[in-house]
């Protein structure tokens, strides 16, 4: 996978300001984070940051903001832990610290020609926003793109006031599925691998982006699998407790790989061996 | 490399010649009948004509007329160059925010004195995973281009040592700036760096002969031959990694207690818990990092789930990351072949045996 040179002092937070705060959804919230120092930030898509609650800890995020401005970073986070938690009580004005970016990031050269299917499943979708504006904005480097997002319920799609943007991005299509719906939805109802059936892709020339639940990137990879796309043309991110992103802390490992510094994006040819195995 | 010997009761003279070069000299002591590794102020602290007994769940020491030939006790130099608990800053609330007050990168100037080669090559093995990748841990780099180190080479491997097998013993044959080897009659001297032959400098010492290189070498000869236990690396990485699998990860945790002392007493195992730890005025957070270990129940925990929540996983995780994943991480084992894991166990689990049976039970 493509590595971008983390800078030096990465042990060390470096402080940004909270710009905006935008609720997603009923428990997202986007977090627009400017450096404190004036300076730029650099990132790439599929990267990760580790945000700092001053007093309480650091959690591992990937950015969805814009990869070609550098001025600020939008994190899109959900509140399930100890420091999730406590962002959710910040507000505009408030001090986030940032160390990072840490590690590997979607192949945005390595797609250039061919056709782009992001698979997002419920917060998973955070870290392939920034893809679909990169892909948007750099239109005819790739082929055709393909947006599919799973929630469980239509409360929980994320970025609904993007759709119409997505959905204007010539040669695209998108699709949406919950597990649920309630009285309102007449849209899909199912898992996302359900939406394989609502339309035809190339498998052989399209690049598979996807990110998710663990089960839910397993039996997505298995259906394009199935449909003749092969691993190389597979690119998942995965989750686990970063909590130094250098290799250090150990808390990250996924079979030989680290996820912070050999991942979070890897290629399914490399890692396919170790995903799905039980507990790994 | 030049060799020298020394008279057995030169020993404390070495030891205090180390001092005198201005190094925190960490030796090995007895204290409550275990071999310990510590500062020591003197060498009269110095643990001597003793040995260990070691074998799976069991430890202890007798007297001996070897002077300067035990195997180790629990700690190793992990301890030392990448202590059990630090800070890596410490950061103030300010009323715009916070700021960076220190880091907390400590430089000191250690030799260790009388660690054997197992664990002088749980060094290198260190140098590997915190130094020598794309990342480097700031305070070990301090610590350990400081450090200098004194090598007692094996005569007398215990009951749970397995560093032939290992590749990493009973001789050290680089990375020392002396090695020790007893002898019938005084200590073979070897200097393996510029630092080595100084802190001969000034001792009175014989060149070596061929009879005493001779006479270190059948000795050496003989403790591979006594080691306690023996493991075939053949393949081993390919063989776990199709044994990922194996029921034998669930009949060990039978009986492992998933308490951690393997991790602790490993000298390779280099897994922290990285934390905040603000004051309680909350004016003030120190990052504090600390050992883990890949048996505790929250290691692979997040927010909402858990990778592996089940002991065998957590066992399998530790066995395959030290025979198998290690190599493709650092191109090395993460086992030095040490024992300690098999002696400190507190129900005696032989690591070597899983590795066994992992390969055989399907």
């Amino acid at each position: 996978m493509a590595r971008r040179e983390t800078p030096v002092g990465c042990m060390v937070p470096r402080p940004t300001r909270i710009e905006s705060l935008i609720d997603e959804t009923y428990n997202v919230r986007t977090f627009r984070l400017r450096p404190v120092d004036g300076g730029r930030f650099e990132h790439a898509p599929g990267q990760f940051n580790m945000l700092y609650v001053f007093g309480v800890g650091e959690v591992p995020v990937t950015a969805s903001s814009d990869p070609y401005q550098d001025e600020y970073l939008d994190h899109t986070i959900r509140a399930v832990g100890s420091v999730t938690d406590v962002m959710f009580t910040l507000k505009r004005g408030d001090t986030i610290g940032i160390r990072g970016p840490f590690g590997t990031t979607w192949p945005m050269d390595g797609m250039k020609g061919k056709d782009v299917m992001i698979v997002g499943g419920g917060i998973g979708l955070n870290p392939l926003k920034s893809v679909i504006t990169a892909v948007a904005k750099r239109r005819s480097d790739y082929g055709k793109l393909y947006i599919l997002h799973g929630a469980r319920t239509p409360q929980d799609l994320l970025f609904t006031r993007d759709y119409d943007e997505w959905r204007r991005v010539p040669n695209s299509e998108s699709h949406i599925t919950v597990d649920a719906g309630d009285d309102k939805w007449k849209g899909n109802v199912g898992v996302v691998t359900t939406l394989f059936d609502k339309f035809t892709f190339s498998a052989k020339s399209t690049i598979a982006l996807v990110c998710g639940p663990e089960v839910m990137m397993y039996f997505t990879v298995k259906e394009l699998l199935k449909r003749g796309m092969p691993s190389s043309n597979v690119y998942i991110s995965m989750e686990r407790h970063m909590r130094c992103g250098m290799g250090f802390c150990g808390h990250c490992q996924v079979g030989p790989f680290f996820v912070c510094k050999d991942g979070p994006i890897f290629n399914y040819d490399a890692i396919g061996r170790f995903f799905g195995v039980k507990q790994i | 490399m030049n060799a020298y010997v020394i008279g057995k009761g030169q020993l404390p003279d070495l030891f205090e010649r180390c001092r005198a070069l201005g190094y925190d000299v960490i030796a090995p002591t007895l204290e409550d009948g275990v071999i310990r590794l510590a500062p020591l102020g003197s060498a009269k602290e110095l643990a001597m004509n003793v040995v260990t007994v070691q074998s799976p769940g069991k430890y202890r020491t007798e007297s001996s007329d070897l002077v300067f030939s035990f195997t180790h006790g629990p700690d190793s130099p992990k301890r030392f160059l990448y202590p059990p608990q630090r800070n890596a800053w410490h950061m103030a609330k300010t009323e715009k925010g916070f700021e960076i007050r220190g880091m907390g990168c400590k430089e000191e100037r250690i030799a260790f004195f009388g660690i054997k080669s197992c664990d002088l090559a749980s060094i290198e093995v260190l140098d590997r995973t915190l130094m020598k990748g794309e990342f480097k841990d700031e305070q070990y780099v301090k610590m350990r281009s400081n450090a200098a180190i004194v090598v007692a080479n094996c005569i007398n491997p215990s009951g749970t040592c397995f560093c032939s097998s290992m590749g990493t013993g009973p001789r050290a044959t680089h990375g020392f700036d002396l090695a020790l080897t007893e002898l019938g009659r005084g200590f073979l001297v070897e200097a393996g760096t510029e630092v080595g032959e100084e802190m001969l400098n000034q001792m009175s010492k014989r060149g070596a002969e061929p009879s005493d290189l001779e006479e270190a070498k059948s000795r050496i000869k003989a403790a591979e031959a006594r080691m306690g236990r023996t493991l075939d690396t053949t393949d081993l990485r390919d063989k776990l990694y199709a044994s990922l699998e194996s029921q034998a990860f669930k009949e060990v945790t039978k009986r492992c207690l998933g308490c951690a002392n393997c991790t602790s007493v490993c000298p390779t195992c280099f897994c922290t818990m990285v934390q905040d730890v603000p004051s309680l005025d909350g004016r003030t957070s120190d990052r504090q990092i600390t050992w883990d270990s890949c048996f505790n129940y929250q290691f692979a925990q997040v927010a909402g789930g858990h990778f592996r929540p089940e002991l065998w996983a957590r066992y399998r995780q530790w066995m395959t990351h030290k025979f198998a994943y290690w190599l493709d991480q650092f191109d090395t084992f993460g086992c030095i072949g040490c024992g300690r894991c098999i002696t400190w166990c507190p129900v005696g689990i032989d690591v070597i045996q899983s590795v066994k049976d992992a390969q055989v039970m399907k």
